[in-house]
């Protein structure tokens, strides 16, 4: 049976890898470095991971809450910032993908099902700044988490629980990790964005709060207090924390081993590792 | 309301480059092709984001015509504009 060796949670902010590039020295470059390292020593021969898309992937024609890619390989970043890989080629693993979407329909979760993907930067920008091999599988669940309405965090949290289920299920003795991406207070483009520059981190406080509820493993009461509103509150782009809820469903509520915040771009780093459940 | 039609305007700015020389060498004319409001129309024509954005329009779509250099638009432009708009709160 497949297993789930570990959970991360990382930014995917695109001026991320030039700025690492830049100044290899900054918090960032070392907390993605650590975090790079950890990942190295876990090994995974598949990464399940929880996404927002930025209007990239899909659009408002046809824009779902939740999607599973059920594809060989998927190829991006789709969205042409510099620096950010653009036509990596990504291989998935499609029995799995099919095997997550069958158990959530079954668990009456009403998933797209996604035969053709293109990645924008959010999956692949992890991908890069954590050295994962070309080789390596990836299935990139997308949960919308940038345009409201968004779904609860008490849903984000219900679907990575069933999508763990299915991966543990599943026939096939694989070492999975979970990974979310994304920031947790951060405004993008919005007028909530600092001056002289394109983001923002409006709501420190709420960093700080879903950072000791992390620490304490306090998951029950976090998805509770992320309301929409709350949410809406802390940035455009703030409902990335349901990523990070979801893949804890997935992983299994418990404390993280570390989580680091950054306030200056409203992001942190997330490391679950060991038997959760 | 036609907001999908100035959301897919933000976005073909950035994908195509061909729009993107046609709404800078003639932007009334381009625009045309498009279902908008008076007001969308002319928000659009100016480069008015912040009014787009009290109209409903997503921001990361927006953001779109600054990194296109569209009506009147840079990132910092667009950011300048944005950030003098009045947050509201979608959930």
């Amino acid at each position: 049976m497949a297993e789930i060796i570990g959970g991360m949670s990382v930014p995917h902010l695109p001026f991320l890898p030039m700025r690492i590039e830049n100044d290899p020295d900054s918090w960032v470059a070392r907390e993605y470095g650590a975090m790079a390292a950890e990942f190295e020593r876990l090994a995974p021969d598949v990464i399940v991971a929880f996404s927002p898309d930025h209007l990239a992937s899909f659009f408002f024609d046809n824009l779902p809450t939740f999607a599973v890619p059920i594809v060989d390989r998927f190829t991006g970043a789709t969205d042409g910032y510099p620096r950010v890989e653009r036509d990596r080629t990504v291989p998935s693993h499609r029995a799995l993908g099919a095997a997550i979407h069958h158990h959530l329909i079954r668990s009456d979760f009403d998933v797209a099902r996604v035969e053709h993907f293109e990645a924008d930067h959010s999956v692949i920008v992890p991908l890069q700044l954590l050295g994962a091999g070309r080789d390596l599988r990836v299935i990139p669940l997308v949960v919308n988490a940038l345009c409201p309405p968004l779904p609860s965090a008490k849903r984000a949290h219900a679907f990575g629980a069933a999508v763990g289920q299915a991966i543990r299920e599943f026939d096939e003795p694989l070492r999975v990790l979970v990974l979310a991406d994304g920031g947790i207070n951060q405004e993008v483009g919005g007028p909530r964005s600092a001056p002289g520059r394109a983001d923002g981190a409006p709501d420190p406080a709420w960093l700080d709060n879903v950072t000791a509820r992390l620490r304490a493993g306090e998951v029950d009461e976090l998805v509770l207090e992320a309301t929409p509103e709350r949410i809406a509150h802390a940035g455009n782009a703030a409902g990335e924390l349901l990523t990070v809820l979801a893949m804890l469903g997935a992983y299994g509520d418990s404390a993280a081993d570390r989580f680091e915040p950054g306030h200056e771009d409203g992001i942190a780093f997330g490391l679950w590792k060991g038997a959760a459940e | 309301m036609s907001l999908y039609e100035v959301h897919a305007i933000c976005r073909t700015a950035l994908k195509d480059e061909g729009f993107r020389d046609a709404l800078n060498a003639d932007p009334e004319a381009t625009l045309d092709g498009f279902d908008l409001t008076p007001a969308e129309r002319e928000a659009l024509l100016t480069g008015d984001v912040a009014a787009l954005y009290a109209q409903g329009a997503h921001e990361y779509a927006l953001m779109w015509l600054g990194r296109a250099e569209v009506l009147g638009l840079t990132v910092p432009e667009y950011m300048k504009r944005i950030t003098s708009a009045e947050p509201h709160y979608v959930y």
